[in-house]
């Protein structure tokens, strides 16, 4: 897999460059979108929710932008990932490459996007008073972690889209509800005592929360944040690998 | 190299593509799930090694397509297995790749890359393909601003410039008009005559009788026959023919090679007692039934020439262009000039008729009447008396005018039409 993609790499490039090229193309503001996308989404989710919650969580700004942030790439690859085996059905069908790289190109651009928002973010937490510390050095380890989780997340969802069309609304719908479980731009403090101890099984707030631990508390997680973001990235890698594998000669047919 | 090795492959047919979650589920409950494994190829072999030209020849559904998928890498085999050396370029995707927002040069970049080269091989190359596509003053311009004429232009220059190992055509070997399309067939039959290994896919067997050295024939998906050497390969394409006009009459007809070889060495034989030759049959080895049949075709065809009708509806039908050959006009006009000195009738299409007549009077071949088989043409037909050859452009014509006279008449079909047929 590593030999295939060095033969790749230049491919992957490419399709990343086209990926942006596609997303912005006859708009004027381009790649500006990128960053003014997430940034419209808080100035609203400011404006409805920082009299409601921002009054008993400090630092609302940050807390706000981290969520918003953080689900928005989570969302972006895992939706742009599913849909990119069977939008390039044309080349798939023509010419021998491995499937996996159209989703892995996608994921590329979505971490690329994510990476451009972090520096507005910086300029968040200059607003907000938080100085840089070392601690945010860890901050490596979700972005990683998430990348690989995203990837699985799409090699799961690519292939059952490409059996099952149905799966694109189902997946917006299971989102829709993630974000709101995501604790957002409310407090996972207004919750029962019993909720508080579910939601921390949901992997995109646990990644949600390794940010807002480091940048807000200036700490790092839990060694259990740490173990299960791993454990849940590895299940859903090694599941997406091999639902990919199993059906990859499979998906000529269905294009 | 390229190598198969009892290639079977399944496709799966049935409506299967467009089920949703809830019908999917509802057909496995109900156990009615109509999937059914359909086997588009089955145990093909064949081995080509560099400078083979191999012709893949079958009516529609036999498998062709399927078969050059699994070479290009896009299908599995499900059984046995192919084996493959170098870059594999297919023509057949010639539009497969390109973006339209993109410029020529960053659409060049993107389809080398998906082709599986570097980046640096790419744009060493860049130039000299558009060079090559006569699109240099273009490379700026997006790709959905150019015509059709220069996209296929420039895919096809990216194709050729990378100097493909094995290259898959689908009948097609050049593309452009005029100056352009000269220029790019010179170019792949260069690449094909300098070493690569080319599978060519097609109906019309005119290309591959010029350059096939190999020769795969698919019937349903499965082998009828394969000619491994230049010699067994136009044989082959011979017996092809004469299976499409034994198809065309009966659609449910299975290739049986044995009868068409028969078929097809009786044929020759005919044509051979016309000419009263022998000499194209010394490769054939005739037995002592052809022998026979050989003699009584002589004998029979010198009592029988009264009024003789050739149509030339082969030559109308399929290769028009021949009757623009100078080569093949003459070989006409000298079986003319064996059969009769006298003046000739041609009858049927006008504007063949008329091409023909001129060409024939050029060649000092009087033509007493050429025109379309109108009523009042037949009757002045009917009336002529010093005429003994008429030439029709089509079967039906031929049948007018057979209904007219008393004469024996010869079958076009046993005149082969002068053997003109490239």
């Amino acid at each position: 897999m590593i030999a295939t993609l060095k033969k790749y790499k230049f491919l992957l490039s490419q399709l990343v460059k086209r990926d942006f090229i596609q997303k912005y193309k006859k708009t004027a503001l381009g790649i500006v979108w990128s960053v003014l996308s997430p940034l419209c989404e808080f100035l609203i989710l400011y404006f409805i929710f920082s009299y409601m919650f921002g009054r008993n969580t400090p630092h609302y700004t940050t807390y706000l932008m981290t969520g918003i942030l953080v689900n928005s790439f989570y969302t972006s690859a895992t939706t742009s990932g599913l849909q990119s085996v069977l939008n390039n059905a044309g080349i798939i069908n023509k010419i021998k490459l491995p499937i996996w790289l159209f989703p892995l190109s996608k994921n590329l651009s979505a971490t690329i996007t994510f990476l451009i928002n972090c520096v507005v973010l910086v300029i968040f937490l200059f607003i907000d008073n938080i100085s840089f510390s070392w601690v945010y050095i860890s901050l490596l380890y979700p972005v990683i972690l998430l990348f690989f989780f995203n990837y699985g997340v799409s090699l799961i969802l690519g292939t059952c889209y490409v059996f099952f069309k149905d799966t694109s609304y189902l997946f917006n719908i299971f989102n829709r509800l993630l974000y709101f479980c995501c604790a957002i731009f409310w407090n996972v403090t207004s919750l029962p005592e019993i909720l508080q101890k579910i939601i921390i099984f949901n992997p995109v707030y646990d990644f949600i929360l390794y940010f807002r631990t480091v940048l807000i508390d200036n700490q790092l997680p839990s060694a259990f944040v740490h173990l299960y973001l791993f454990g849940f990235t590895l299940v859903v890698m090694l599941l997406g690998c091999l639902i990919y594998s199993k059906n990859k000669n499979k998906y000529i047919f269905y294009l | 190299m390229v190598k198969a090795e009892n290639v079977s492959i399944r496709y799966l047919a049935g409506d299967f593509s467009d089920v949703g979650l809830k019908e999917w589920v509802i057909q496995k409950i109900k156990k009615e799930r109509k999937v059914e494994p359909v086997w588009a190829v089955q145990d093909v072999n064949f081995t080509l090694e560099s400078g083979d030209f191999l012709g893949i020849i079958g009516t529609n559904g036999a498998g062709k397509s399927t078969l050059l998928k699994s070479v290009t890498g896009i299908l599995e085999p499900r059984k046995g297995k192919i084996t493959t050396d170098g870059n594999v370029i297919a023509l057949l995707e010639l539009g497969t790749g390109f973006d339209g927002d993109l410029n020529l040069r960053e659409n060049i970049l993107m389809r080398g890359a998906l082709l599986g080269f570097s980046k640096e091989f790419i744009e060493e190359k860049t130039d000299e393909i558009l060079e090559f596509a006569e699109l240099t003053d273009f490379q700026w311009y997006k790709y959905k601003q150019l015509s059709s004429g220069m996209r296929s232009r420039l895919a096809f220059s990216i194709c050729c410039m990378v100097n493909p190992d094995v290259l898959i055509l689908d009948e097609v070997l050049s593309v452009g008009d005029g100056s352009f399309r000269q220029k790019s067939s010179e170019k792949m039959l260069n690449i094909i005559k300098g070493g690569a290994i080319t599978l060519f896919v097609g109906h019309s067997t005119v290309t591959m009788r010029q350059l096939a050295t190999k020769i795969l024939w698919l019937d349903r998906g499965k082998q009828i026959a394969f000619a491994d050497n230049r010699g067994d390969a136009v044989e082959l394409l011979a017996l092809y023919e004469i299976f499409l006009k034994i198809r065309s009459k009966n659609p449910k007809a299975v290739p049986d090679i044995d009868d068409l070889r028969k078929r097809y060495r009786e044929s020759k034989i005919k044509a051979a007692a016309i000419e009263k030759s022998k000499s194209s049959l010394n490769d054939l080895k005739l037995t002592k039934e052809e022998q026979q049949l050989f003699d009584e075709l002589t004998a029979d065809l010198k009592n029988k020439l009264q009024i003789k009708t050739v149509t030339l509806s082969k030559i109308v039908k399929f290769e028009r262009h021949l009757l623009f050959n100078p080569e093949l006009i003459t070989k006409a006009e000298e079986k003319i000039k064996e059969i009769t000195d006298k003046p000739i009738v041609l009858c049927g299409n006008f504007s063949i008729c008329y091409t023909l007549k001129k060409l024939f009077m050029d060649r000092g071949i009087a033509v007493a009447f050429s025109g379309e088989a109108t009523d009042k043409a037949l009757e002045d037909i009917k009336n002529m008396t010093d005429v003994d050859l008429i030439l029709t452009t089509n079967e039906k014509t031929a049948e007018d005018i057979r209904k007219l006279t008393n004469a024996r008449v010869i079958s076009t079909d046993e005149l082969f039409c002068f053997k003109i047929t490239g």
